[in-house]
C-alpha cells in the first residue's frame, strides 16, 4: 500500500529556482537581458531628467483653477473606484493557467507561491497612491508637497492591502470590490451633482482617498504614522493569509490577466474583448428570458436593450464615465485637454453598448444568420448608441455647465445633439477588427516603427473627433453659443455617411467565418 | 473510506443538477460516472475536487470536509478536470520531472516516471515543448502528469479526450493499477471500452431536466 506524504505544505522555493533556471535557460544569457535592462534605465533615466526642470515649475504653479475640496475628493474617488475595479477584474491575486494545472493544486505551499505576486499588486497600489497623492500636491500647490504624496501611498498601501485581504476570506471578493468601487463612483457622483464642492471640510475619517488632501490640511504626523501602521499592518496580514486564497479566484483574475496579455502580445485586441466579454456572459444566469416586445423589423434593437438590460454595469460605467469632464473642468478649466477628456469619456460611454456591433463585424456568419443587409443592420445598431450617446452627451454637458460660462440649456441642448457623433466614433471603434500588419512601417530614428497598431489606435477617434469638433471646439472655448445647429449637421452627416459607407463595405476576405 | 458523500447536491445558483447523492469509495474502487451531456458529472467533479461548493450536503475525503486549500487535501487529490495548460518553455520530460518536484515527497512504491511516460508513449516526444504536441499527446501528458503526482483520489473528466484506441486502453490498465495502490478513482466518461479497461463501476446520472 502507498501512503501520502506529509500533512504540511512543502516549500515554494526550490520551484520558483526550478522555474527560474528552466526560463533563464531559454529566454537568453545574462548579458541579453542586462542589456535590456540598462538600456531601458537610461532612456527613462533621460526622460526624467529632461522634464525634471518643467515638472517642478508645474508643482510650483499649480493648476490654472484652484479646486474645490469636494472637486478632489470625488477625483480622489474616482480613481480608487478604478483602481478597485481593475482589481475585480484581476484578482487583484491572479496566477497563470500552466500554474493554476499543474503547481497550486501541489501541496507546495500557496504563501510562498503567492507572496511574489501580492507584492507586485501591493507595490503597484503603493505606487499609484503616490501618483494620486502628487496629483493633489500638485493641484493644492501644497507647501508640505512630500507629506502629501506620502499619505497618498500610505492609503494605496492601506487600499491594495484590503483587496488583497477580501481575496483571502471570501470566495465573493470580486464582487465584493466591484460594490466598493460602484460606491465610490456614486459618491463621486453625488460630489459633482449636488454641487458639494465648496462646502465641506475634507479630513481623514473621509476614507483613504482623501488622506492626501487631510495631509495637505495639516494631519497631525501622529495620525499619518498610525495611518502607515494601520496600511501595513493590513498589508501585512493579506501576505499571512496567502494560503487561505481559492484556485477559483485565482483562475478567473488568471484568465482575465491572460487573455489581456495576449491580446497586447499579438496585438489581436478585438479577440481579446471578444474572449473577455464571452467569460463575463459565461458567468451569469439571466432571471427573465425572452426578447423585448418591439416590432419585428427592430429585433435587432431588442436584442441590443436586451443586451444592455442584463448589464447594470455597463449602465453604471455610462453614468460614472459622465464625471471625469466635469471634475476636470474644476482643475483646469475649459481648454484643449477638457475637450480630449471629453470625447475619451463620450467614446468610452457610448462603447460601452456596441458589443454586438463589434460582433456583427469580427463573426460574419453571425451577421449573415440575420439576414439583413450591411446598411440595415448597421443602422438598426447605431440606435442604441446613438440613444445612450445622446443621453450621455446631455447630462455630461449639463454637469460641465456647473464650472463653465454659458448658458445651461445650451450645454444640455449642444450634448444631446452631439450623441449621434459619439455612437459613430464607438461604432467605428468596435467594427475596427484586427491591427492590419500589411500598412508600411515608418522608419524613425528610433528603428523602424509598425503603422497598423497606431493605425487600430486612432480608428473610430478620428471620426468621432470629426464628428464632434463643433461640441469640442465649445468645451475647449468654454461657450456653448452657436454650435448647436453646427452640431446638428455634423451629427446628421456623421451618422448618415458613417451608416452608408461601411454598411455597404465587404467584410475582410481574411475572415473564415 | 476515501470518499463519501451525504445528501449532496451540486449545481448551479437555484438550478440543481444532481440531488441528494450519496458515495463511498473506498482504496481499489473506481467509478465511472455516466449520463447524458449536461447532467452534472462536470459539476460533479468540480465539487469533490472542492473547485466550486455544492448547493447541499457534505462530502468528506478520508473523513475530512473538502477544502482545496489544505496542503493535506493537496496531498491527497489529483484531478485532471478542465483543459489542461501548459509552461509553453518546458518540455514533455520536464513537465514530468517538474509536477514530481512539486508533489515531493514521491513514496516508494509510486510510479515511476520514466515506466508511466513509457506506457502512455510520453517518452516519444520528451524532449517536445507543447506547442509541438498534438492534442492527443497533451492529453497523454496531462494523464502522465496527474497520474505521476503521488495521491489517493484521482478525479478524472473525460479522460478519453482526444485519444486514440490504444490509448484509452492503456489510461484504462493504468487506471487499475492506480487502485491496486490504494487509490480510488472517480471519473466522468462517454467511453465503454476505457470504462471496461479500467475496470470501473458504472454509476448512471439521471437527466432531472429532461
Amino acid at each position: 500500500m502507498v501512503r501520502s506524504g506529509p500533512a504540511g505544505a512543502s516549500p515554494a522555493a526550490p520551484v520558483r529556482s526550478y522555474l527560474r533556471a528552466r526560463g533563464r535557460a531559454r529566454a537568453g544569457g545574462y548579458a541579453e537581458r542586462a542589456y535590456a535592462l540598462l538600456l531601458a534605465l537610461l532612456v527613462a533615466g533621460g526622460i526624467l531628467a529632461g522634464s525634471l526642470p518643467g515638472m517642478s515649475t508645474a508643482f510650483a504653479d499649480g493648476p490654472p483653477v484652484r479646486p474645490g475640496p469636494g472637486t478632489l475628493l470625488a477625483i480622489g474617488l474616482l480613481c480608487y473606484a478604478a483602481v478597485l475595479g481593475g482589481a475585480a477584474r484581476f484578482g487583484p491575486l491572479a496566477a497563470a493557467p500552466a500554474r493554476l494545472s499543474w503547481l497550486f493544486p501541489s501541496p507546495t505551499s500557496r504563501r510562498g507561491l503567492l507572496w511574489p505576486t501580492a507584492a507586485v499588486v501591493l507595490g503597484l497600489a503603493t505606487v499609484l497612491g503616490l501618483l494620486h497623492g502628487a496629483f493633489v500636491a500638485w493641484a493644492l500647490v501644497a507647501p508640505m508637497g512630500l507629506l502629501v504624496v506620502l499619505a497618498g501611498g500610505i492609503a494605496g498601501l492601506f487600499v491594495g492591502g484590503l483587496a488583497t485581504l477580501t481575496q483571502t476570506f471570501t470566495e465573493g471578493s470580486a464582487a465584493l470590490l466591484d460594490r466598493s468601487a460602484l460606491l465610490l463612483g456614486a459618491a463621486a457622483a453625488a460630489l459633482t451633482v449636488f454641487d458639494l464642492p465648496a462646502r465641506i471640510a475634507v479630513g481623514g475619517w473621509f476614507g483613504p482617498w482623501a488622506w492626501p488632501q487631510a495631509a495637505a490640511d495639516g494631519m497631525s504626523p501622529a495620525a499619518l504614522g498610525t495611518a502607515g501602521v494601520l496600511a501595513a499592518a493590513v498589508a501585512g496580514a493579506a501576505l499571512v493569509r496567502l494560503d487561505r486564497v481559492r484556485l477559483a479566484g485565482l483562475a478567473t483574475g488568471g484568465a482575465f490577466a491572460g487573455t489581456l496579455s495576449s491580446g497586447v502580445v499579438t496585438l489581436d485586441l478585438g479577440t481579446a474583448a471578444r474572449v473577455t466579454e464571452e467569460r463575463r456572459w459565461a458567468r451569469r444566469s439571466p432571471r427573465r428570458t425572452g426578447l423585448p416586445r418591439l416590432p419585428a423589423r427592430l429585433a435587432v434593437l431588442a436584442h441590443d436593450v436586451l443586451a444592455l438590460r442584463r448589464s447594470p454595469d455597463r449602465l453604471a460605467l455610462i453614468s460614472v464615465a459622465a464625471l471625469p469632464p466635469a471634475l476636470l473642468a474644476g482643475v483646469t478649466g475649459p481648454g484643449p485637454l477638457l475637450a480630449g477628456a471629453w470625447l475619451l469619456s463620450g467614446l468610452l460611454a457610448v462603447g460601452a453598448v456596441t458589443d454586438n456591433a463589434r460582433r456583427d463585424r469580427d463573426l460574419p456568419a453571425l451577421a449573415r444568420l440575420l439576414g439583413l443587409p450591411g446598411r440595415r443592420l448597421l443602422a438598426v445598431r447605431s440606435i442604441l448608441p446613438t440613444v445612450v450617446g445622446t443621453a450621455w452627451g446631455a447630462g455630461s454637458l449639463a454637469l460641465l455647465a456647473a464650472s463653465t460660462a454659458g448658458n445651461a440649456v445650451h450645454w444640455l441642448l449642444l450634448g444631446a445633439v452631439s450623441g449621434p457623433a459619439l455612437a459613430v466614433g464607438a461604432l467605428r471603434a468596435a467594427r475596427r477588427g484586427a491591427v492590419r500588419h500589411e500598412l508600411p512601417p515608418v522608419v524613425t530614428p528610433m528603428g523602424m516603427v509598425p503603422t497598423g497598431p497606431l493605425h487600430r489606435l486612432v480608428t473610430g477617434w478620428d471620426l468621432g473627433l470629426l464628428c464632434t469638433l463643433p461640441t469640442l471646439v465649445a468645451v475647449a472655448a468654454g461657450d456653448p453659443a452657436g454650435a448647436v445647429p453646427v452640431q446638428v449637421a455634423a451629427s446628421l452627416l456623421g451618422l448618415f455617411g458613417f451608416v452608408a459607407v461601411a454598411g455597404a463595405r465587404r467584410t475582410s476576405p481574411r475572415s473564415l467565418s | 473510506m476515501i470518499l463519501r458523500t451525504e445528501g449532496l447536491d451540486v449545481g448551479y445558483r437555484d438550478r440543481v443538477l444532481i440531488r441528494g447523492l450519496r458515495l463511498a469509495v473506498d482504496a481499489g474502487d473506481v467509478l465511472a460516472v455516466t449520463g447524458p451531456n449536461g447532467v452534472g458529472k462536470s459539476t460533479l467533479l468540480r465539487c469533490l475536487a472542492g473547485l466550486i461548493r455544492p448547493l447541499g450536503g457534505r462530502i468528506l475525503v478520508q473523513g475530512a470536509p473538502v477544502d482545496e486549500r489544505s496542503p493535506a487535501f493537496r496531498r491527497t487529490v489529483a484531478s485532471l478536470l478542465d483543459t489542461s495548460a501548459w509552461y509553453p518553455n518546458l518540455t514533455a520530460g520536464e513537465h514530468l520531472e517538474f509536477v514530481q518536484l512539486v508533489n515531493r515527497p514521491v513514496p516508494a512504491g509510486w510510479f515511476e516516471a520514466g515506466a508511466l511516460a513509457a506506457r502512455l508513449g510520453v517518452s516519444r516526444f520528451a524532449s517536445v515543448l507543447p506547442g509541438q504536441l498534438s492534442s492527443g499527446q497533451r492529453q497523454r501528458l496531462a494523464l502522465t502528469l496527474a497520474l505521476a503526482r503521488p495521491s489517493r483520489l484521482l478525479l478524472l473528466d473525460e479522460p478519453e479526450r482526444h485519444l486514440d484506441e490504444a490509448g484509452r486502453t492503456a489510461v484504462g490498465a493504468l487506471l487499475r493499477d492506480y487502485a491496486r495502490r490504494a487509490g480510488a478513482v472517480v471519473l466522468a466518461s462517454h467511453d465503454p471500452t476505457l470504462i471496461a479497461a479500467a475496470g470501473a463501476q458504472p454509476l448512471d446520472v439521471p437527466d432531472w431536466h429532461g
